[in-house]
């Protein structure tokens, strides 16, 4: 009886997710971009293949997410200064989504809104009152526009490229001022506005080497990091005065 | 060259960097000024966080302080016992000043007092440079003063309490008043990364009536420890002192400053001076309209890590 009950789960739970599975499969062609001295922004070059062309394939890429503050400057006496703050939990400050080239009119309206679209990552709906939900809203539409002006969301999609019929690739552009972290991806097969299946991905943003020592270095160990840079700057304003008597 | 600061976490030109920094240590090298005023709110200008523009530009004062004090320890022109007192003073400012500088940026208003803060020291010094240069071109020296003279202080500095004999100077004073002066000062360089010089000379000029001789170095070798004390407080509490800025604005301000010092033999002293106050005037100007004109974006985005 065990065995049937098994091999019936097998069947109906086990096989499914794995024929799903094989439906669209990706990979990074590198897991972490690091951040050195000279960094000056990057690329993340993704490989996808699906199993056959009946269904689109979108991609997004989501940094990591943290308690951002926005706030709004207002005249006072003259001088413009921060007057009120909204505060959003768990917002990605790195956002970029990828479409098919060829076939941008794949993406529907419905799955733009429901999975693309940046407006998601913000819980407003929930806000009954009208008057409310409008400042937030504006809250909301001013942080967009600014990680917008930043590089740090997307103006236009990238575009995934399709070497053949089913393997595709694409590749993300990081911008200097890129946020170190975890970055997630997530590719989707759709049809007919609605997800077949997700498969999903990560790598890591971080600076290495010696930026990353320093780094680390003056957070576990501030005070001797303090300590160094005060004698750092005793030495070179002692030295500076023998290089200026010679 | 693209270098990426490690605290900073940002990318910036390298170059500009450094030759903000030589130009301003080339206006300090002829004019003896520390040049910090001029440093932050250009380092701001060019998008770099005002916490770390401000702690780092602390760490480059020490080493401009350290050169300037040396060489008026060789002319013997420090009170050290005076500069001991105003040290004391300079500290207890750094650490409340460090708290003023945390609370502001919790409350989202640290952009917004260091600007307001510069326009006034800027708008204060900048007329009354330009002032006085302007005025000595068609005044004659009448007299010219002794190195060893000092103002006469009001008699209500004479009546405080605390007094304190600076064998040095040739002065007994209230301590609080050294002390005070110095405090300032350690606000000042924890706010703004600012030694303050600007404000504290003429304080013990005019106010404690310290021997004009005496003045600069004594200031200059309370700086060091202030600026010191300001660089540990920001780099353990805020984490925003930035070692490779720091170096960057250190090499420019040296290599900036022997050249400043060699170019002043040929720069007569009231054109040049002329040229700093405008400077610091066109600063104010700036700042001004930052802050009073409509601002491009109303909104701007903080991420707390």
């Amino acid at each position: 009886m065990i065995r049937i009950l098994s091999a019936l789960m097998i069947v109906f739970f086990v096989l499914p997710i794995q024929a799903k599975a094989e439906l669209l499969s990706i990979d990074l062609a590198e897991d972490h971009l690091d951040i050195t001295t000279g960094f000056n922004g990057g690329l993340i070059h993704l490989f996808g293949h699906r199993k056959n062309d009946l269904h689109d394939v979108f991609v997004v890429l989501e940094g990591p997410k943290h308690e951002v503050k926005v706030r709004q400057k207002t005249q006072m006496l003259g001088a413009w200064m921060n007057t009120s703050t909204k505060v959003f939990e768990d917002i990605p400050v790195y956002y970029d989504y990828a479409f098919d080239e060829a076939n941008t009119a794949a993406v529907s309206e419905n799955i733009f809104n429901k999975f693309i679209s940046a407006e998601n990552f913000f819980d407003i709906a929930g806000v009954k009152n009208e008057k409310k939900r409008a400042i937030i809203e504006k809250y909301k539409d001013a942080f967009i526009d600014e990680r917008k002006r930043e590089g740090l969301y997307p103006v236009v999609h990238s575009t995934i490229k399709f070497i053949d019929e089913n393997f595709f690739k694409l590749s993300f552009e990081l911008p200097a001022n890129v946020p170190k972290g975890q970055y997630m991806v997530r590719a989707f097969l759709h049809d007919d506005g609605k997800i077949i299946t997700e498969q999903r991905t990560s790598f890591w943003v971080g600076q290495v080497g010696f930026n990353a020592k320093v780094n680390k270095f003056s957070e576990k160990e501030s005070l001797v990091y303090a300590l160094l840079c005060v004698f750092l700057a005793l030495f070179s304003g002692w030295l500076s005065n023998k290089i200026a008597r010679k | 060259m693209q270098i990426y600061l490690p605290i900073a976490e940002m990318a910036i030109e390298m170059e500009t960097i450094f030759i903000l920094s030589a130009f301003v240590g080339f206006l300090s090298g002829i004019f003896g000024v520390g040049g910090g005023f001029l440093t932050t709110p250009f380092l701001i200008f060019l998008g770099i966080p005002p916490a770390v523009a401000v702690g780092t530009q602390a760490s480059q004062l020490v080493a401009s302080s350290v050169t300037g004090v040396l060489g008026h320890f060789k002319k013997g022109n420090v009170d050290v016992k005076m500069g001991t007192v105003m040290l004391v003073g300079g500290l207890s400012g750094s650490f409340i000043g460090i708290f003023i500088f945390k609370f502001l940026k919790y409350l989202g208003q640290i952009d917004f007092a260091v600007s307001v803060l510069y326009i006034l020291l800027l708008g204060i010094i900048g007329p009354m440079m330009l002032y006085e240069s302007i005025f000595s071109f068609f005044k004659k020296k009448k007299s010219v003063r002794g190195e060893f003279n000092t103002y006469k202080v009001s008699p209500f500095i004479q009546s405080l309490p605390y007094k304190m004999r600076f064998p040095r100077s040739k002065l007994y004073v209230s301590a609080l008043l050294p002390g005070g002066i110095g405090f300032v000062g350690g606000v000042l360089a924890s706010i703004l990364g600012i030694g303050g010089g600007f404000i504290l000379v003429p304080a013990m000029i005019y106010f404690m009536g310290m021997p004009i001789l005496l003045v600069a170095g004594t200031s200059l070798f309370q700086i060091i420890f202030t600026a010191a004390s300001a660089t540990i407080l920001h780099a353990v509490m805020n984490n925003t002192v930035d070692i490779i800025l720091a170096l960057v604005l250190i090499a420019g301000g040296v290599i900036g400053a022997q050249i400043g010092v060699m170019f002043a033999r040929f720069v007569k002293g009231n054109y040049a001076r002329v040229i700093l106050a405008l400077l610091i005037l066109g600063v104010c100007v700036r700042l001004c309209a930052d802050l009073f004109m409509e601002p491009d974006y109303k909104y701007s985005v903080v991420v707390d890590l």
